[in-house]
């Protein structure tokens, strides 16, 4: 089956991971069994609204920003933003990892053990959203310190069946930017409700709730077929979610319409989206795609008919069909399956949208979506082709200007203040043309025009931290040589372009990925603004514990090789000077004494 | 793949699904409908504001509009000022009047007179709480919600929430010049208005602005390009009373069919629309030009520098480069020039565009570049325009984007770094960018000088002199003026001569030219 070149994963492990979640049921918290290779956990579900919104939260669509001090991986580093995930969902998450359940000296043995090549974290309905979420604390803890550590840990993966949208396309973006999305495969039959459940306000859905839990639940008895309280409800959660699918696809298709905008501002939309792999099961076949956008317009088209008598029915078989995954599992082996993407568009014709319910105005909204993501990978590859321009430029400063400032002792901050040859003059018209570079790959960063891998490219952050290095100097000479602090307001607060910071961010995204923590790594500063630093102390008093922790930073950033130690202390720096109009006693005790080649 | 109607379509279906317009028309015939019990009082306008738990909705009910009066489609013209005008804060530099409905506007008029403005200081109340507010209206009571609207967005900041307009049914209320100021603005995105396509009557005098969400049968599409939306609503019968249109019935036949694909033959429609919307996305893109304008700036410095090195000055050496080519350098910097002229033209041109009140959008950053590249360029344009034989550079030559840049500075307040006695003045550009044209005047007074001898001539030279002599105590001055080969001192040579035969007392500025001492001006001590 296709799916084992999707996913790596077999119909033998889908089954074993569905009868895993089944046996959950009837644990505390969770269900463990393992073979050789393999170590399968099961979540237990829960069918009590306090599970699926928390009563403490006050928000409406029961969402809670996830704390970057646990999560550090789950933000967006372009925007600077933390992911958003369901409040209730991630308190589950908090009880299963405390000492109260032996969830995580489990798997500490299984990853000390060397054994399992693979955990498999699995669920059904809310057991899948802890699955999800604990999949995520997993890659927290143990892969991103893989480097560090020497051994490979078991490899994990996520599968789910019918489980409620968790996070946010925040939280989307950051599984894709550090490739871990490949890891989330989850299991949706067509007319199942529940993963729509959270696209609608909980306020909406409040008085149904509980009755329509009671019957999601499998162990419930069988649905009456008029039931009102269900048809309502489903009508409900699908009105909104409609919502929540249009204003999408107009987003996607008119980027930074006005009225859109004022219009979405009267609107309560959901924040939630899909992350993963989603496959959608149909009586006759599995559909399979990544990308988030196309999920959402397909959680909406998919459970819609045009024939009125179906439509009656929808709301019964919404329920059923999240009961029916035992079913799904069975007859999986001899369902085809068809995997879109870039490479395999939905054409019109095709048997798999159909049997999907999809109609003429839904494909148009996938194939919106794939257009999308279609533009961001064109995006990429035309900023790749510009990087050997900026190589280019940044070999020139390094190999030739630098050194020839050396010859000079003046060291190039301060030859490019004073710009008066011919290489000053060529070296500014590098800095702008760098600058005008990276500002425009800021703005597609920022306004989600890039692939979600695009920040987690080796390449790109190297060659960021390396710009950053080498040019924010000259930035910062030039923002000085033209009063710019006196009419603007001091460098590090008013003038330091944005590309800068991300480019910081980035890079103390990669140290923490290492494994250096977070308050180490606030109390080191940012070695490229040291010039900036040295200008602000040049134009003050001197205040001896403020000299003293900044040289200590110094040091620090020489070892890390934040500044350039051969070009700080040439005799006709700025630095050097200042520095030595220090008091003696300062000068004496200072660890950069022996740099300043101090001889009396 | 065409998405422009997919588009339209979509946000139809978003605003359908909203339940916003089903709000909004409940509560228009809830106040229909108390009206017919209880007579409002005055010329016939009724307003409300409903508290509802998630927004404030205002509604404004109107009597139906006579199609016999001859007014009925009639247009006032505004300009002006304060008094005539409530709306004198839409017009710009560019367009100074446009027109509105006349049966719309003076229903506004009797209301505004009448205390609306107790109405405006609430909404803002409201709308600085956070909480939204929609404004709504059917027909003639949708024209005066309309222009309600317009008049309380004078006042709404851009970090507030900006408040929604929904009409439904309502005959257009603006001219051409009216879309045309809205359209370069936010304010445009505010307007929503339902139409019945095969009963909305279409006054061709007036120009749709806003967004419209045209109704058909089964189907509505959402569109904002007002060529495209004359067309859609084209057809229309204008003998229909208006009124009466039930938009609940309009919008529950929408509901019931909204899961059906389109079958509307607008392809024609939609493709006219598209191509008059690439044209319009070859616009202004401020912020990558502006890039490339900092790399000519930078050859413009370096010119400069250069310049100085060789001891001439640039705005010298340029004018000998006019007169006579010099190397591809001077070459390359009369197009650098061109180019950075020919931006900032534009960017000057679409910001006089907005209605006044949105100026300040030109942000700060904009400004000192601005305010650099008058200082930095305007001299080579002063040369050229002398070179060329012109005179009196401020009153008959200096382009007018030089004007806007200078008077949106001042306008500003900006702090300027203080020149105080010590700083080193070597990279300073002189404050006042049209410096060089009245050093070229008086050189001109001079060589007329030469011919006839003139106590007024004279006095214009002294009054030079004054100017110059104030520009170098405040330090306002470049030192590059005092370089070897430059105008100025060429014009000090002369001057020199001619005063000399002046009996009176040395002037402080004449002792500081004599003396050399401008050899130690703006060096850092």
């Amino acid at each position: 089956m296709a799916l084992e070149a999707l996913a790596g994963i077999n119909n033998d492990l889908i089954t074993r991971s569905w009868m895993a979640s089944t046996r959950a049921y009837s644990t505390d918290h969770f269900h463990k069994e393992e073979d050789r290779e393999v170590v399968l956990v099961a979540f237990k579900p829960s069918f009590s609204d306090k599970d699926w919104f928390a009563p403490e939260n006050k928000s409406p669509f029961g969402e809670t920003k996830m704390n970057r001090d646990h999560f550090p991986c789950m933000r967006s580093i372009g925007n600077d933003v933390d992911a958003t995930v369901n409040q209730a969902f991630l308190k589950n998450l908090q009880v299963l990892t405390s000492p109260t359940t032996s969830f995580c000296d489990y798997v500490k043995t299984v990853v000390e053990r060397r054994q399992s090549q693979r955990i498999v974290f699995t669920g059904h309905s809310t057991g899948g959203a802890t699955a999800i979420l604990a999949t995520v604390w997993y890659l927290e803890t143990y892969l991103k310190k893989q480097r560090s550590v020497g051994f490979p840990f078991p490899e994990p993966l996520c599968l789910t069946f019918g489980a409620p949208l968790v996070g946010d396309y925040v939280f989307n973006h950051a599984l894709g930017r550090e490739n871990w999305s490949r890891f989330f495969v989850n299991f949706v039959t067509r007319f199942d409700v529940a993963p729509r459940i959270m696209l609608s306000r909980k306020a909406s859905t409040k008085q149904a709730m509980p009755h329509a839990l009671s019957q999601l639940d499998p162990r419930a008895a069988a649905i009456q077929e008029n039931d009102q309280i269900i048809a309502g409800f489903y009508t409900t959660v699908m009105k909104e979610t409609a919502t929540v699918a249009h204003q999408a696809v107009c987003e996607l298709i008119g980027y930074g319409d006005a009225f859109l905008e004022t219009f979405s501002s009267f609107l309560d939309l959901s924040p939630y989206r899909p992350a993963g792999t989603f496959v959608f099961s149909t009586g006759t076949r599995l559909v399979s795609l990544s990308n988030s956008d196309a999920i959402l317009q397909i959680l909406f088209y998919s459970s819609q008919s045009r024939n009125q008598h179906e439509l009656s029915l929808v709301p019964y078989q919404s329920i059923r069909d999240h009961r029916s995954y035992e079913e799904m599992v069975h007859s999986m082996a001899m369902k085809p399956l068809n995997h879109l993407d870039l490479h395999h568009l939905p054409l019109d014709g095709d048997p798999s949208l159909s049997d999907l319910g999809l109609s003429t105005r839904a494909r148009q909204c996938a194939r919106a979506a794939f257009e999308a993501e279609k533009q961001r990978v064109d995006n990429q590859t035309k900023i790749y082709s510009k990087l050997n321009k900026i190589v280019e430029k940044l070999t020139w400063i390094e190999e030739e200007y630098k050194p020839r400032c050396k010859t000079h002792k003046n060291g190039y901050y301060d030859s490019f203040k004073y710009s008066n040859e011919e290489k000053d003059f060529k070296a500014n018209v590098n800095r702008a043309e760098l600058a005008g570079l990276f500002d425009e790959v800021l703005g597609l960063v920022k306004k989600g025009l890039l692939p979600d891998g695009f920040e987690g490219h080796r390449e790109w952050i190297e060659l960021s931290t390396r710009y950053r290095r080498l040019i924010e100097p000259l930035d910062i000479s030039n923002y000085h040589r033209h009063l710019k602090n006196e009419d603007t307001g001091p460098y590090m607060l008013k003038g330091r372009p944005n590309r800068y910071k991300h480019a910081q961010r980035g890079y103390e995204h990669e140290l923490l990925k290492a494994g250096k923590s977070a308050e180490e790594i606030k109390g080191s500063g940012c070695g490229s603004c040291f010039w900036a630093d040295v200008e602000e102390l040049k134009g003050r008093a001197y205040e001896s514990v403020e000299v003293k922790r900044f040289e200590k930073l110094v040091e620090g950033w020489i070892r890390d090789r934040e500044v350039d130690d051969e070009q700080i202390f040439l005799e006709g720096s700025t630095f050097r000077k200042w520095w030595h109009s220090l008091p003696e006693e300062h000068k004496r005790s200072s660890p950069l004494r022996e740099h300043m080649g101090e001889t009396t | 793949m065409d998405f422009s109607s997919l588009k339209g379509f979509e946000l139809g279906k978003l605003v359908l699904s909203s339940g916003l317009l089903h709000k909004s028309w409940n509560k228009i015939s809830e106040l229909r409908a108390s009206a017919h019990l209880n007579q409002i009082p005055g010329p016939g306008l009724g307003i409300k504001i409903f508290q509802e738990t998630k927004y404030t909705v205002v509604v404004f009910v109107a009597p139906p509009i006579n199609i016999t009066c001859p007014l009925h489609s009639a247009s006032t013209l505004l300009s002006g000022t304060q008094d005539q005008n409530p709306f004198h804060f839409l017009c710009s530099e560019k367009i100074s009047s446009f027109s509105l409905h006349t049966p719309a506007f003076q229903l506004f008029l009797s209301a505004y007179n009448n205390n609306l403005l107790r109405l405006k200081t609430e909404l803002l109340h409201l709308l600085e709480s956070k909480k939204p507010v929609i404004i709504t209206g059917a027909a003639l009571g949708g024209s005066v919600a309309s222009l309600f609207t317009l008049w309380l967005l004078e006042t709404v900041e851009p970090t507030l929430n900006r408040p929604l307009c929904i009409t439904f049914g309502s005959p257009l209320i603006g001219d051409a010049s009216l879309q045309q100021i809205l359209e370069n603005s936010l304010r445009n995105s505010c307007f929503l208005h339902v139409a019945y396509a095969s009963q909305t009557p279409i006054n061709t005098d007036f120009k749709p602005f806003g967004t419209f969400l045209i109704c058909f049968d089964s189907e509505c599409i959402c569109i904002d390009d007002p060529e495209a939306v004359m067309e859609l609503l084209g057809s229309a019968n204008t003998d229909h009373v208006v009124d009466s249109i039930d938009y609940g019935q309009v919008l529950a036949r929408l509901d019931q069919n909204v899961m059906e694909d389109s079958r509307l033959m607008i392809d024609d429609v939609i493709t006219r629309m598209e191509e008059r919307d690439e044209k319009k996305k070859v616009r202004f893109d401020q912020l990558k030009k502006l890039n490339d304008i900092k790399i000519s700036m930078i050859y413009i410095e370096w010119y400069k520098k250069k310049s100085k090195m060789d001891k001439i000055g640039y705005y010298d050496r340029f004018k000998t480069h006019i007169a006579s080519s010099v190397s591809p350098f001077d070459i390359d910097i009369e197009k650098r020039k061109k180019e950075v002229n020919d931006y900032w033209k534009s960017l000057v041109e679409e910001v006089e565009k907005k209605p006044q009140s949105e100026k300040s959008v030109l942000k700060t950053r904009s400004l000192f570049s601005g305010n650099n590249y008058r200082r930095m360029v305007e001299p080579l344009d002063i040369a050229e325009y002398y070179h060329n034989g012109g005179r009196e550079y401020r009153i008959s030559g200096r382009s007018r984007h030089y004007v806007m840049l200078e008077k949106w500075f001042k306008e500003a307040k900006l702090n300027e770094p203080l020149r105080g006695k010590g700083t080193d003045l070597s990279e300073l550009l002189t404050f006042d960018s049209c410096f060089w044209s009245e050093v070229e005047e008086a050189l001109i007074v001079i060589n007329e000088l030469k011919t006839q001898p003139d106590e007024g001539l004279v006095g214009k030279l002294v009054k030079f002199e004054e100017y110059v002599w104030e520009r170098i105590r405040t330090r306002e001055v470049s030192p590059e003026i005092f370089l070897e080969k430059s105008s100025f001192m060429k014009w000090w040579k002369e001057y020199k001569e001619i005063i000399k035969g002046f009996h009176s007392l040395p002037s402080d500025f004449t002792k500081f030219m004599n003396d050399r001492m401008y050899e130690r001006y703006g060096q850092a001590c």
